[in-house]
């Protein structure tokens, strides 16, 4: 059995403070934060302390920039770091893309074109990234993306590969964009999850999304379809029991259907995996 | 050839800055022009929704069609800066000033807003008391508006239509609690102005009621209800 955090839900404000009573959270063995609504000090910084005396953490970001060609911000990697340390975060993630250019925040992921010149870029950054945040593991998402660049020489399972094989950065392997991105660009998921490096997955996440039939959105507003759930036993039969986490964002539900929705993800990791998950 | 990061940076910004350069960007990039704009409404959504949600109050005392026209012309002109999403409504308040938009009562409760947004993120740290001691709630903003903006401010968020309300100075507390550190105003009471002098001034109620000829129990009165709601912190009674 590897260590495992288990299941877990993003800590989310609406679902407060219910979700700091245990008694209310069955099946939740961990909590994912958005970093950037838990830096500031405030009602966002107490709630992730209420949340780490309850259950394990993990941090998410979505404003590390790593693809960015603006210089990294140190007092934001500093701010993180810190917020890892309060909390014990488990690990740090972001997304494998850019999320500011020009000085500009853009508060959005961008996709960084799958070249060497990219791959060089992304190998420093993660290297820099890892020397603030010190022993704690730090892992990269693969994004849903909208857009695919011209002329680029690497497919994204190529491109991802070549990344981990450089680097030795981990993957949040989010399964539900594995799943828009194959269905909006024409790519094979199970092809691209059978290619995978199996042995850099940290994490996973699953999701719903929004069909809008010349594109489908990475909305995080809806339960998971029966195909995403598929593509993801099919992940752990490779990985084995990996940290899962079911991502609602949009259209929040209440929280015992959000629990409901990850009781559905550990029932389908346990239907593949000979040993169940391990809880904390 | 393969798209550089440079190219890649300089036209995505470019698409997501200039609605006429999209078209251009997309040929560059060689994507479709479509998929490109759902990154163009992502960016300019975000922070039209930072607005939005920092300025519920002001948006409920306008039209809403004119609060929507204005919130489109400040994403033009202030895109986001910082990785905190918030950070990029902080500029509307007095870009509104700027502008010269909105009635002068509209303008003063968008400031009151963008005040509480300042008092969300005050770095201040709590401090340590020793049972028996007391001090001023460290992320207090004492707020001084031509007009009386708190009942204004609670009706709107009550939903009901409040008219305009007519020109009154007047004095606002703005605070996180400290139980919750949810971020709270009240209209100034002069007893809770008068017990945070006292804890100012460092003085103990005796002192307070000898100083403004007040009786001591009318001084414990203003520093309890002070306390309890917040603007002042007292050290945990020793056990």
């Amino acid at each position: 059995m590897s260590a495992t955090l288990g299941f877990g839900v993003g800590l989310r404000r609406a679902h407060q403070p219910a979700v700091f009573d245990p008694t209310r959270i069955p099946g939740v063995d961990f909590f994912e934060l958005l970093t950037e609504n838990h830096l500031a000090p405030g009602p966002g910084r107490l709630a992730a302390e209420r949340a780490a005396a309850v259950r394990p953490v993990v941090l998410h970001g979505t404003a590390l920039n790593i693809g960015g060609l603006d210089p990294l911000d140190p007092d934001y990697l500093d701010e993180v770091a810190e917020l890892a340390e309060r909390t014990d975060a488990r690990w740090i993630s972001d997304h494998l893309c850019f999320s500011g250019a020009h000085g500009e925040a853009l508060h959005e992921l961008i996709p960084v074109p799958r070249t060497d010149e990219a791959l060089d870029h992304l190998s420093r950054r993660i290297d820099a990234v890892r020397k603030v945040f010190g022993d704690r593991p730090f892992a990269l998402e693969n994004p849903s993306y909208y857009i695919q660049y011209a002329h680029q020489p690497y497919d994204e399972l190529a491109f991802l590969c070549r990344l981990v094989d450089r680097t030795g950065v981990r993957l949040l392997l989010d399964v539900n964009n594995v799943f828009v991105n194959c269905a909006n660009h024409g790519g094979d998921a199970q092809a691209f999850i059978d290619g995978l490096p199996a042995h850099a997955v940290l994490q996973v996440h699953l999701a719903g999304h929004t069909d809008l039939g010349h594109v489908i959105i990475d909305t995080h507003g809806a339960p998971m379809i029966d195909p995403v759930v598929a593509l993801y036993q099919r992940l752990l039969a490779r990985t084995g029991p990996v940290a899962t986490l079911f991502e609602w964002d949009n259209a929040l539900p209440d929280l015992p259907t959000l629990l409901a929705e990850n009781d559905r993800a550990r029932a389908a990791a346990a239907a593949v995996l000979t040993e169940a998950p391990a809880c904390p | 050839m393969p798209v550089t990061l440079a190219e890649v940076h300089r036209w995505v910004h470019a698409a997501v800055r200039r609605e006429d350069a999209l078209p251009q960007a997309a040929q560059a990039l060689g994507v479709d022009p479509d998929r490109l704009a759902i990154y163009r409404r992502f960016v300019r959504g975000h922070v039209a929704g930072a607005v939005r949600v920092n300025y519920a109050l002001t948006a409920a005392a306008c039209a809403p069609d004119a609060f929507e026209a204005l919130v489109t012309r400040y994403v033009d002109a202030h895109p986001a800066t910082h990785w905190r999403l918030d950070a990029c409504a902080e500029a509307f308040a007095p870009w509104l000033a700027e502008v010269d938009a909105l009635t002068p009562p509209q303008r003063a409760l968008a400031e009151l807003e963008a005040a509480l947004m300042a008092v969300r993120v005050d770095p201040s740290p709590w401090p340590a008391l020793a049972p028996g001691q007391a001090a001023l709630n460290p992320t207090l903003a004492l707020l001084e508006f031509p007009y009386p903006l708190v009942p204004w401010a609670l009706a709107l968020g009550r939903g009901e239509a409040a008219p305009l309300p007519d020109p009154l100075p007047s004095l606002v507390l703005a605070f996180r609690r400290p139980v919750d550190e949810v971020v709270t105003y009240h209209a100034a009471h002069p007893d809770w102005l008068f017990a945070l002098k006292v804890i100012h001034d460092g003085l103990s109620a005796h002192q307070a009621a000898a100083a403004s000829g007040q009786p001591v129990p009318a001084v414990q009165r203003a520093l309890a209800e002070a306390a309890g709601i917040g603007l002042i912190l007292q050290g945990a009674p020793a056990t």
